[in-house]
C-alpha cells in the first residue's frame, strides 16, 4: 500500500456541505472515490440575519460526524476542510469554527472569496486537456456563486481579465425576497438587474476579445447542469441551452422542481442562473457551454499536491495571475516600459542572490506582480504614489492571487506602510521591498538606461554589473539612498558597476 | 400506421390487476390438479392458493374496501370503479373457493386415503378407540391454553381476532327451554393444527383437525350450559392501515379519517362450514356486521393451509419431489477468498439452483478481512437466525464501519425487522430505518477494501433478498463483480439512502425512483425505433407482475411497430395478447412450480448489441414510483450468455408453463410432447451436472500422471 493515499476535501458552502474523497498515487494519479453532499442552506441564514443559528450549526456538525464515518470508510489520512462566505461572512464565524472543532474534531479553515475561486480554476486542472482546448478557442469562465459570479476571459489560453461582481444567486434571491410583496413582474426586474450589470461589465472588460464558449463553473454543479441541459453531458450547445431556457422561463418554482427534479430549494435559483447565463451568451456570441462539473473540493485536492510540492498543471496559472496584473496595470495606465524595465533588473537581482534571500518561486511571483502594479497609484494622484498603488491593489482581485497575498504585494511597493508591523510576514516584505526599490531606481529617470544586468555576489559582496554609456547621475543618487535601506534587511550594501562600452 | 388511430389507452386493452391476480391463483390451483405433478406437491399447492388468498384479501380487498367506503369513484384502467372490481372479486372469489373444496374433497381426500393418510375432519368419524385418545389429548393438551367466551347482557361480543380458526357455540339454557347464548372459542395457534392419533392398522396414519377435538369436547367448556351446536368459523379483517402504495395518495388521508371512526377493523370476510346452525349465522352475521356476499360456506375444513403440515408428515417421501440441495456455481471455489474470485472474474449465481453460500461467504469474510474497511447493506426481508446477520454485527465489532438500510416497511415482517435491527445498533452498525415514504427494495451490497493498489470496491447486486431460507425456494438471480463503475454507482446509491443528495450522473445503475421508469420507457422505445427503421427488434422480459400503464402502452406501441416482444409474468399481467393492431407481437407466459419465480430480467436487442439487465423491480407502478429499487447490467460476455441462456430456457418452457390466449384466459399447451421442458427441472439437473463435473475435474486433478517430461533445450 506504499505511495498510495487517501484524502478528503471538506466544503461548508453558502448552500451545501460536501466531501470529496480521493486516491492519491504516488505518480500523483488522483481517483475520485466518493463524493458526498449535504444541502443545507446557510447562506440564507448569513445573508438575511447575519449569523449562523444554533440549530443550523448542529446540523453542520451532525453531517461533518459522520462524514468523519465516511473518512474512516475509506481509511482516509489526511484531510483539509475549508468554509466560505457563509461561515465567513457570519459575525459568529469563530464561535462557528470552535464549536465544529470540539465536536467534530476537524479543524476547518475559512476561504477569502478569491482563494475560493481559485480553488475553483485549480480544480479544472483536473480535466486540463478540455480546459486547454476551450480556452485557446476563447473563453469566458463564469463560476457562478452564492454571494457573487467571477468573470474570467480567456483568449489564445491566457488570462485577459477576472471580474467579481455581486451577483450570487442566494444573493439575488434575497434582494429581490425582500421586496417581493412590490414586485408583479419578478423575471422583468429580475431581467433589468442583471442586464445593467452584465452590460456595464461587456462594456469595460469584454469587447477586446473574442470569446467563443462559457466555462460554467459552481459548487452546485449537479443541479445546475440540470438547468443548463437536459441531457447529461458535459458539452451543452447554446441552441440547445436555448430551448430548455425558454421552457423554464414559463415555469413556478414548483413546476421547474418537478420538471427537472431538484429540490424546490434548487429551483428558486433556476430562474436567475438561466438569465445570467443566457445574458452572457448574447453579450458573447459564444455558441458552446462547457461545464466541468467540478467544485471547491477538487480544487483543494489540487492545492493539497501542489503543497506536497508536485504539480498537477499544465495549464500555467501563474501566468495567468502576470496577465491578470498586466490587464490592471493597463487600465491605470502604468508606464509600462518603465515597469518592465525594473521588472527584468529586480528579476535578475532575486535570481542572483537566491542564496542571500532563501525566498521561493512563490515570492517571485509576488515580486513580478508588485512592480507590474507600482504605479498604478499615479492614476489617482502624483503624490503619495506608493500609498495609491497600495489601496487599489487591496481594492482589485488578482485571479490565483489569495487576499493575504495581495496584502503581501501592496506592501512590498508601500514597505512604509506596515512597517514596525510584527507580522511573520514582515521579512518576507523588507526583503522583496529592497530588491523591488533596488530595482526601481535604476530607472529612476524612466528612460530605460540600465539594462540587463549581472549581479555578482561573491565574498560577501554585491555588485551590479551592466553596459550602459548614458549618463547615470540621477539613478546613482538614488541607488545610494535604497542600497543603505537594503543593507538595513540584507546586512551588505551592495555596488552598481557601470561598464562604457 | 394503424396504432395512431388506436386509442391505445382504451380500456379495454387492460386487464383489471385484482381479477389478474385472481388468475394467477387459479394457475396454482391448476397446479394442485396437475396429476403430473406428485401428489404430496399438489397438497403444497393448494396450501399455497389458500395462503395467497388470505394476502390478497387483507391487502388488496382490504384496500378496495377503504377506497369503495371513500366514496372514489375514478375508474381503473380496464375501466372498473371500484364497485364493479369488489363485485368481480367477490363472484371469482367463490368459484375459487369452491374448486378449491372440490379439489380437497373430491381428488385428495380419496387419493389420500389410497396412500394410507386418512385425515379426520368430522370427530363423529372416530373408533372408539380413537375417541379415547382424543378426549384425553383434550384433557392434558388443549383444555388448559383454551378461553371460551360466552355472550349474554352481561358480557358483550368479543373481538374476534384476524385470520384466527374459532369455534362458535349455541348454548341452551338448561332451565328455560326457548332461551340460548352464543359462546365462541378460540383455535389456540400454539398448538398444532394437525394431530395425529392411532390409526385402524399399522400400514396407515390418521390425523385429526384440531378444531374437531375442541368440537368434540366443546361440553367441557359450558358446563352449565347444554351445547345445542358448535361450529368452526374464520374471519379476515381490514385491520390494520393496509393501503397499498398503489392507490392515489390523496387518498390516504381520507381513509385514515375513515380507520380512525372505527373501533376495529371491519370483518371483510367470514368463512363457515356449509352446515352451521342458521341461528349461529344470523348471530355471526349481525355482530360482525358481513354483508351476505362476503360469507363463504365452506365445503370442508377451513383455513386449507393446514395441508403445508400435511405435507411435512414423515413417511411420504415418494409422493414428493427429490429435495433439492443447491449446488456450488460456476466460476466459484468454495473455502477460497471470495474478493479473490471476484477480482479475478465476475460472478453469476442463479438461485435456488446455485447455492447461495457464496453471499453469505461474501459477508463473512470481509467481517473478518482486515483490508476490509466497510461494509454496506440494505435488507428487506431476512430470516430469523440469519448468518448475514451475524457477520455484520461481527464486522461492526472488529471496528469496520458497517450500514445497514433496514426495510421495516415491508409486508407482516416489522416486528421480526425491529429485533434483529436492534441487534445490529447494539454491535456498532450504523443502521438507517428506511425512508420516508419509500420503500427500499433494492438488494444491494458494497465492501470497500483496500487493497495494494488503492480502493477497491466489491459489490453484490440481486434481484431477491438477502434471506437464506427463501434462496432455497425463490429463484433468483445475483451477480458478484468489482467492476469500478459499478462500484462508484453502489456508493453513490448508498450516499443516497443515508440522506445525501444525489449524484452527478450514473454510470451503469438506474434507480427507482427518480429515473427506472424513464430507463425502462426509453430501452422499450429504442426497440420500436430499431423495428420502425426495418431492423430486428426483440423484447423478453422476465418479472412477477406486470401492471403499469405507461409501461404497457409503450409495449403496445412497440409491437404495433413490429417489435417481437416475449413476456414471461408469473402474477399479475394487466396486458392483453394478440390484439390486431394492439398486440399481435406480445406473448406471455406464466411459470409456475414448486420454485418460486422471483427473477426479474430485460433483454433488449438493442440493433444486434444485445443488452441483458436484471432489477429488483417489477413492471408496478408500486416499484417505479414509490421505491428504491435497482436496475443493473450485465456486460461480462460470458455471463450475458449465461443469462440468455437462462431465458432461452424458460421461453422453451411448456411443462411449467400457462400461455396468456387472445381471450386473456391461460392455457397449458400439450405436455405430451416429446422433448418437452420443465425449466426448474433442467436448471436442477444442469447444476448438479456442472457440480459434479468440476468435482470430477477436481479428482483427476489430484492424481495426474504425468505422461510427458517437458526437457529444457
Amino acid at each position: 500500500m506504499i505511495g498510495i493515499n487517501t484524502f478528503a476535501s471538506i466544503t461548508i458552502g453558502s448552500s451545501e456541505i460536501s466531501m470529496k474523497i480521493f486516491e492519491i498515487s504516488s505518480k500523483r494519479n488522483i481517483k475520485q472515490l466518493d463524493n458526498v453532499r449535504y444541502p443545507c442552506e446557510l447562506g440564507m441564514e448569513t445573508y438575511s440575519k447575519g449569523r449562523l443559528s444554533h440549530e443550523i450549526v448542529n446540523n453542520v456538525c451532525d453531517t461533518l460526524v459522520d462524514f468523519t464515518k465516511i473518512m474512516k470508510e475509506y481509511d482516509v489520512k489526511d484531510y483539509i476542510a475549508v468554509a466560505t462566505s457563509a461561515v465567513r461572512e457570519a459575525s459568529n464565524c469563530l464561535l462557528v469554527l470552535d464549536r465544529i472543532k470540539l465536536v467534530t474534531g476537524l479543524t476547518v479553515s475559512i476561504v477569502s472569496n478569491s482563494q475560493q475561486r481559485f480553488l475553483c480554476y485549480n480544480a479544472i486542472a483536473l480535466k486540463q486537456n478540455e480546459f486547454n482546448n476551450f480556452v485557446g478557442k476563447g473563453a469566458l469562465v463564469l463560476d457562478i456563486g452564492a454571494g457573487s459570479i467571477q468573470l474570467s476571459v480567456y483568449e489564445s489560453s491566457t488570462l485577459r481579465s477576472t471580474q467579481n461582481i455581486k451577483l450570487g444567486f442566494l444573493r439575488i434571491k434575497e434582494l429581490l425576497q425582500n421586496s417581493a410583496n412590490y414586485i408583479s413582474d419578478y423575471s422583468n426586474v429580475l431581467k433589468e438587474l442583471i442586464d445593467s450589470n452584465l452590460n456595464t461589465y461587456s462594456e469595460l472588460y469584454l469587447k477586446a476579445w473574442d470569446v467563443n464558449n462559457i466555462i460554467v463553473i459552481s459548487d452546485n454543479s449537479y443541479e445546475l447542469n440540470k438547468i443548463i441541459s437536459d441531457k447529461t453531458g458535459n458539452v451543452v450547445s447554446v441552441k440547445e441551452f436555448n430551448k430548455l431556457y425558454n421552457l423554464l422561463a414559463g415555469l413556478s418554482v414548483n413546476q421547474v422542481s418537478t420538471k427537472l427534479q431538484i429540490s424546490s430549494a434548487y429551483a428558486s435559483l433556476a430562474q436567475p442562473v438561466a438569465m445570467i447565463i443566457n445574458k452572457l451568451i448574447d453579450i458573447t456570441g459564444a455558441t458552446n457551454l462547457w461545464f466541468p462539473g467540478v467544485n471547491v473540493n477538487d480544487g483543494i485536492v489540487v492545492e493539497y499536491i501542489s503543497r506536497k510540492g508536485k504539480s498537477v498543471f499544465e495549464h500555467d496559472f501563474e501566468n495567468d495571475a502576470l496577465a491578470a496584473a498586466r490587464q490592471l496595470a493597463k487600465k491605470y495606465c502604468c508606464d509600462e516600459k518603465h515597469s518592465n524595465n525594473v521588472e527584468s533588473n529586480a528579476l535578475a537581482i532575486f535570481d542572483g542572490l537566491s542564496k542571500l534571500h532563501g525566498l521561493n518561486k512563490r515570492d517571485r511571483l509576488l515580486l513580478q506582480i508588485a512592480i507590474i502594479l507600482h504605479n498604478s497609484g499615479k492614476f489617482i494622484n502624483m503624490n503619495d504614489v506608493s500609498v495609491h498603488s497600495h489601496h487599489i491593489i487591496i481594492r482589485n482581485e488578482i485571479i490565483g492571487i489569495s487576499h493575504h497575498e495581495r496584502e503581501i504585494i501592496a506592501d512590498i511597493i508601500d514597505s512604509n506602510y506596515n512597517l514596525g508591523a510584527n507580522t511573520p510576514d514582515a521579512i518576507r516584505i523588507a526583503k522583496l521591498s529592497a530588491i523591488f526599490k533596488l530595482a526601481d531606481v535604476l530607472d529612476k529617470s524612466h528612460l530605460q538606461k540600465i539594462k540587463n544586468i549581472q549581479v555578482s555576489y561573491k565574498d560577501g559582496i554585491i555588485m551590479l554589473l551592466f553596459k550602459c554609456d548614458k549618463d547615470i547621475t540621477l539613478e546613482k543618487i538614488f541607488f545610494d539612498i535604497q542600497a543603505e535601506y537594503f543593507s538595513v534587511v540584507y546586512g551588505i550594501v551592495p555596488g552598481i558597476k557601470q561598464i562604457h562600452i | 400506421m394503424a396504432a395512431d388511430k388506436i386509442n391505445l389507452k382504451n380500456p379495454i386493452y387492460y386487464t383489471n390487476r385484482e381479477l389478474s391476480w385472481l388468475d394467477f391463483n387459479y394457475r396454482i390451483l391448476h397446479e394442485a390438479k396437475d396429476k403430473a405433478n406428485p401428489l404430496f406437491e399438489r397438497l403444497k399447492f393448494l396450501s399455497i392458493t389458500a395462503s395467497n388468498l388470505d394476502e390478497f384479501f387483507m391487502i388488496r380487498v382490504a384496500s378496495l374496501k377503504d377506497m369503495y367506503n371513500a366514496n372514489y369513484t375514478k375508474k381503473d384502467f380496464a375501466g372498473m370503479t371500484v364497485s364493479d372490481q369488489l363485485t368481480g372479486i367477490n363472484i371469482k372469489t367463490h368459484e375459487l373457493v369452491k374448486n378449491q373444496y372440490s379439489t380437497y374433497n373430491r381428488v385428495f381426500k380419496p387419493k389420500l386415503g389410497e396412500l394410507g393418510l386418512k385425515i379426520i375432519d368430522h370427530y363423529e368419524d372416530l373408533n372408539e378407540e380413537q375417541s379415547r385418545f382424543v378426549d384425553t389429548y383434550f384433557e392434558n393438551e388443549v383444555y388448559p391454553v383454551l378461553t371460551p367466551m360466552a355472550v349474554d347482557s352481561s358480557r358483550p361480543f368479543p373481538l374476534i381476532r384476524n385470520k384466527t380458526l374459532n369455534i362458535c357455540a349455541l348454548l341452551g339454557d338448561k332451565k328455560k327451554k326457548d332461551r340460548y347464548d352464543f359462546a365462541t372459542v378460540q383455535i389456540p395457534a400454539v398448538l398444532n393444527r394437525i394431530v395425529p392419533i392411532p390409526s385402524e392398522s399399522e400400514q396407515t396414519t390418521t390425523v385429526i383437525l384440531l378444531e374437531q377435538i375442541i368440537e368434540k369436547n366443546i361440553n367441557k367448556l359450558f358446563l352449565n350450559y347444554e351445547v345445542i351446536c358448535a361450529f368452526p368459523y374464520r374471519i379476515m379483517r381490514n385491520a390494520d392501515l393496509s393501503i397499498e402504495e398503489d392507490e392515489a395518495s390523496d387518498l390516504l388521508i381520507e381513509i385514515k379519517k375513515q380507520l380512525k371512526k372505527r373501533q376495529w377493523g371491519e370483518v371483510i370476510r367470514l368463512e363457515i362450514e356449509n352446515k352451521t346452525d342458521k341461528r349461529l349465522i344470523k348471530i355471526l352475521k349481525e355482530e360482525l356486521n358481513v354483508k351476505e356476499e362476503d360469507i363463504f360456506n365452506i365445503n370442508g375444513p377451513l383455513d386449507l393451509t393446514f395441508l403445508m403440515k400435511v405435507y411435512s408428515l414423515d413417511g411420504f417421501d415418494s409422493y414428493k419431489d427429490k429435495k433439492y440441495t443447491p449446488r456450488t456455481p460456476k466460476r466459484y471455489v468454495n473455502d477460497e477468498s471470495v474478493f479473490d474470485q471476484i477480482k479475478d472474474h465476475d460472478i453469476l449465481l442463479h438461485h435456488p439452483y446455485d447455492s447461495f453460500s457464496p453471499v453469505v461467504d461474501f459477508i463473512r469474510q470481509a467481517a473478518k478481512d482486515p483490508n476490509v474497511l466497510a461494509i454496506k447493506q440494505t435488507l428487506y426481508r431476512v430470516s430469523s437466525n440469519s448468518p448475514i446477520i451475524a457477520s455484520l454485527a461481527e464486522a461492526a465489532e472488529n471496528g469496520k464501519q458497517v450500514s445497514v438500510l433496514v426495510e421495516l416497511k415491508a409486508r407482516f415482517d416489522e416486528e421480526n425487522n425491529i429485533n434483529w435491527a436492534i441487534k445490529l445498533e447494539k454491535a456498532g452498525c450504523h443502521v438507517i430505518y428506511g425512508l420516508l415514504g419509500l420503500k427500499t427494495h433494492s438488494k444491494i451490497t458494497l465492501v470497500v477494501r483496500k487493497e495494494e493498489d488503492g480502493i477497491r470496491r466489491y459489490v453484490h447486486l440481486g434481484t431477491g433478498n438477502y434471506n437464506d431460507s427463501t434462496a432455497k425456494l425463490y429463484t433468483d438471480l445475483g451477480l458478484m463483480t468489482c467492476d469500478n463503475k459499478i462500484g462508484e454507482d453502489a456508493t453513490a446509491v448508498f450516499n443516497m439512502l443515508s440522506g445525501y443528495s444525489e449524484p452527478l450522473n450514473w454510470n451503469k445503475l438506474s434507480l427507482a425512483p427518480l429515473w427506472l421508469r424513464k430507463k425502462f420507457l426509453y430501452l422499450i422505445n429504442r426497440e420500436k425505433e430499431f423495428a420502425m427503421n426495418g431492423k430486428p427488434a426483440h423484447i423478453i422480459a422476465k418479472m412477477n407482475s406486470l401492471c403499469d400503464a405507461d409501461i404497457i402502452k409503450a409495449l403496445y406501441e412497440a409491437s404495433c411497430a413490429g417489435v417481437k416482444i416475449e413476456l414471461i409474468v408469473r402474477g399479475i399481467c394487466c396486458l392483453k395478447v394478440g390484439i390486431k393492431n394492439v398486440s399481435e407481437n406480445i406473448t406471455v407466459k406464466s411459470i409456475t412450480g414448486k420454485f418460486l419465480e422471483h427473477s426479474r430480467i430485460f433483454y433488449f436487442n438493442n440493433g444486434g448489441n444485445e443488452e441483458v439487465y436484471m432489477a429488483s423491480a417489477d413492471w408496478m407502478p408500486r416499484n417505479l414510483d414509490k421505491r428504491v429499487e435497482i436496475l443493473f447490467p450485465v456486460e461480462n460476455e460470458e455471463l450475458k450468455d449465461e443469462v440468455m441462456g437462462i431465458l432461452d430456457i424458460l421461453l422453451k418452457d411448456s411443462l411449467r408453463s400457462h400461455y396468456m390466449n387472445e381471450n386473456g384466459e391461460y392455457v397449458k399447451h400439450a405436455t405430451n410432447a416429446k422433448g418437452a421442458i420443465d425449466c426448474q427441472e433442467y436448471f436442477c439437473k444442469l447444476a448438479t451436472k456442472n457440480s459434479k463435473k468440476r468435482e470430477n475435474e477436481n479428482d483427476t486433478k489430484l492424481f495426474e500422471p504425468m505422461k510427458s517430461i517437458q526437457i529444457k533445450q
